[in-house]
C-alpha cells in the first residue's frame, strides 16, 4: 500500500517473474527505459502494445492567473507526456471495480444521492467534476468515454477552475484532464465540435440547476450534521461515565477480594449478608443479595449513576446503617448516600472504633452512615471534596499506605 | 514509433530475440497492473511513475438526451514525467 516500488526491486521483479538473470532483466529494462526517453524527447508518440500508448502533446501557451500574487501570467507552450494504458491493462487494474456499470438515474434516486453527497462535503468534488467533463457518451459502459470539445476550450477553462478546485481535486485534476484531452482527441474528434454550442448550453443549465439544488441540501445537511453531532457527543459522555465507574468499581472488586478471601470464608459473609438486610438499605438491595446468597463473588451490584441520584443526603435523624459487602465498600456507600464516593472518610471516620484498614474491611461489617451536617461537609463544594480526599490520604496513610497506589 | 518498430529496436540493443522481448514487455505490464492493484507506484528514475489512482463515482449528463448517468469509481494507472524528462521535452521544444 502506497510503497514506491523503485528500478531495482522492479528488477528484481521481473527476473523473478521470468526466471532470468538480475543481469539481463537490469540490461532489458535500462534499455527499453532508455529508448523510451530518447524517443520521447524527440516528440515522437510510442506505442507499446503490451502496456499502451505514451504519446506526446503540445500545449499551447495560455494565459492564466498566479495563484499566489493574482497577477495574470502567459504559461509557456511545452510537450507534455501522456500515458494512455491498453483496453486488457485498464481492465485488469480496474479488476476491483469490473462489476460496475453506468446507470441511469431516475430524477427521485438523483435527489436522495445529491443531498446525500452534498450532506458528506463532496459537493466541490463533484461539481468541479461534472464541470469539467459535463459530456459522456452513454452507449460506452467503460467509464473511459469519449468527453467533451475539442483540446481549446478546455485549456481556456483551466485557469479559473485552478482556483475553484478544492484540496480534494487539486493532484486528481491535472492527470484527468490530460488523460481526457486525449481521450477527445482520439475518439470523438469531429462529432463533438460540431454540438459543442449546443452542449455548451445544456451545461450551464444543468450546472445552475446543480447549485439551487445544492444549497437547499447544504441546508438540510447542516441540521442533520447538528443532530449527528449532539447524538454523538451524548453517547460519548455517557460511554465515558460508564466506562470509569466500571473501571473504578472493578479495581475496588479485585483489591477486596484478593484482600479478603483467605480470611472470610464463604458461608461467614452470606450469612452475616443474611442478618443485616433489614437495615437501612433499600429493599431492593437486600433482596438481591439474599436472591445470591449461594454464590460469594457472584454478588454483582452493578451501582448505577441513577441509584446514586436516587439516593441523595437524606437529612434523617434516626441512625443510617449499612454493610459492607463484597460489592458494596465505603466508597459506593458514599457514592449512594452523599452522590460522592470521595466522601467516604466521613463514613470511616464514624466508624474508625470497629475499622482497621481502609481496604481489609471485613465483609458484613456494618457500618453507620453520619449525616453529612454532623461533619458540617457540603458535597456540593469542591473544596470540601479536597478536604475528604486528603482526609482519605490520611486514612490510608495511617495504615500504612494504600496497597495499590 | 508504433509496435514493431520499437521491439525491433529494443531486440537490436539488448540482444534479445523479438518473442522474448514481447513476452518481457507483457511481464513488465503485469508488474504494473499488480502493483496498481497495490496501490503501490513504480518510479523509474530519469523518466517518471506510475502512480495509482482512484476516481470517485460521479454524475454525469448525457448532452442528447439529458440523462443522468451514475458513473462507478475506477482505478486507473496515470504516468507522472519526472522533472527530468520534462526538461528533456523542453530543451527539445525550445531547440526548434
Amino acid at each position: 500500500m502506497n510503497n514506491k516500488i523503485t528500478l531495482p526491486a522492479l528488477i528484481a521483479q521481473l527476473a523473478l517473474k521470468t526466471g532470468m538473470s538480475q543481469e539481463e532483466s537490469e540490461k532489458f529494462f535500462s534499455e527499453f527505459f532508455n529508448l523510451l526517453i530518447t524517443t520521447l524527447a524527440e516528440g515522437e508518440t510510442v506505442r507499446i502494445k503490451a502496456l499502451g500508448t505514451f504519446k506526446v502533446t503540445e500545449v499551447e501557451p495560455r494565459r492564466s492567473v498566479d495563484v499566489s500574487s493574482g497577477r495574470e501570467m502567459v504559461i509557456p507552450g511545452h510537450r507534455k507526456i501522456t500515458f494512455i494504458p491498453t483496453r486488457e491493462l485498464a481492465a485488469e487494474i480496474n479488476a476491483p471495480f469490473e462489476m460496475f456499470e453506468s446507470v441511469e438515474l431516475h430524477p427521485e434516486a438523483l435527489a436522495i444521492l445529491e443531498s446525500e453527497s452534498r450532506g458528506d462535503n463532496q459537493s466541490p468534488e463533484e461539481r468541479s467534476d461534472e464541470e469539467e467533463h459535463p459530456i459522456e457518451d452513454k452507449s460506452t459502459l467503460n467509464v473511459e468515454s469519449p468527453l467533451s470539445g475539442d483540446l481549446n476550450p478546455i485549456d481556456n477553462e483551466e485557469p479559473q477552475d485552478v482556483i475553484k478546485i478544492t484540496e480534494a481535486e487539486k493532484f486528481i485534476y491535472f492527470p484527468e484532464a490530460e488523460e481526457e484531452d486525449i481521450d477527445s482527441e482520439e475518439e470523438s474528434d469531429d462529432v463533438e465540435s460540431e454540438e459543442s454550442q449546443d452542449e455548451a448550453d445544456k451545461e450551464e443549465r444543468f450546472v445552475e440547476d446543480m447549485e439551487q439544488t445544492m444549497k437547499k441540501s447544504r441546508k438540510r445537511g447542516f441540521i442533520l450534521g447538528l443532530l449527528y453531532g449532539l447524538l454523538i457527543a451524548i453517547l460519548v459522555i455517557a460511554g465515558l461515565y460508564w466506562f470509569w465507574f466500571r473501571d473504578f468499581y472493578k479495581t475496588r472488586l479485585m483489591e477486596t477480594t484478593e484482600l479478603e478471601m483467605p480470611t472470610a470464608p464463604a458461608d461467614s459473609v452470606t450469612q452475616e449478608d443474611g442478618t443485616t438486610i433489614a437495615s437501612t438499605d433499600s429493599v431492593k438491595e437486600g433482596d438481591t443479595i439474599t436472591g445470591m446468597a449461594t454464590g460469594t463473588i457472584a454478588a454483582v451490584d452493578t451501582p448505577t449513576p441513577a441509584e446514586s441520584e436516587a439516593a441523595p443526603t437524606q437529612p434523617s435523624d434516626s441512625p443510617v446503617y449499612d454493610t459492607i459487602t463484597e460489592t458494596r465498600y465505603l466508597t459506593t456507600m458514599a457514592q449512594a448516600h452523599y452522590g460522592n464516593f470521595n466522601l467516604w472518610p466521613y463514613i470511616y471516620e464514624e466508624n474508625k472504633a470497629i475499622l482497621g484498614h481502609p481496604d481489609r474491611i471485613r465483609p458484613g461489617t456494618r457500618v453507620v452512615i453520619p449525616p453529612l451536617s454532623k461533619y458540617k461537609v457540603n458535597p456540593d463544594n469542591p473544596e470540601e471534596i479536597k478536604k475528604a480526599k486528603r482526609l482519605g490520604v490520611a486514612i490510608y496513610k495511617k495504615w500504612g499506605g494504600k496497597p495499590k497506589a | 514509433m508504433d509496435n514493431k518498430n520499437f521491439i525491433d529496436e529494443l531486440s537490436r540493443r539488448t540482444g534479445f530475440d523479438r518473442e522474448k522481448v514481447s513476452g518481457l514487455l507483457e511481464d513488465f505490464s503485469g508488474i504494473i497492473s499488480e502493483a496498481i492493484g497495490n496501490e503501490d507506484s513504480i518510479m523509474i528514475p530519469a523518466f517518471g511513475t506510475f502512480e495509482p489512482r482512484k476516481k470517485m463515482e460521479r454524475i454525469v449528463v448525457h448532452p442528447l438526451t439529458g440523462n443522468k448517468l451514475l458513473v462507478p469509481p475506477k482505478l486507473s494507472v496515470v504516468f507522472k514525467a519526472s522533472s527530468a524528462m520534462k526538461n528533456m521535452l523542453r530543451r527539445d521544444w525550445e531547440q526548434r
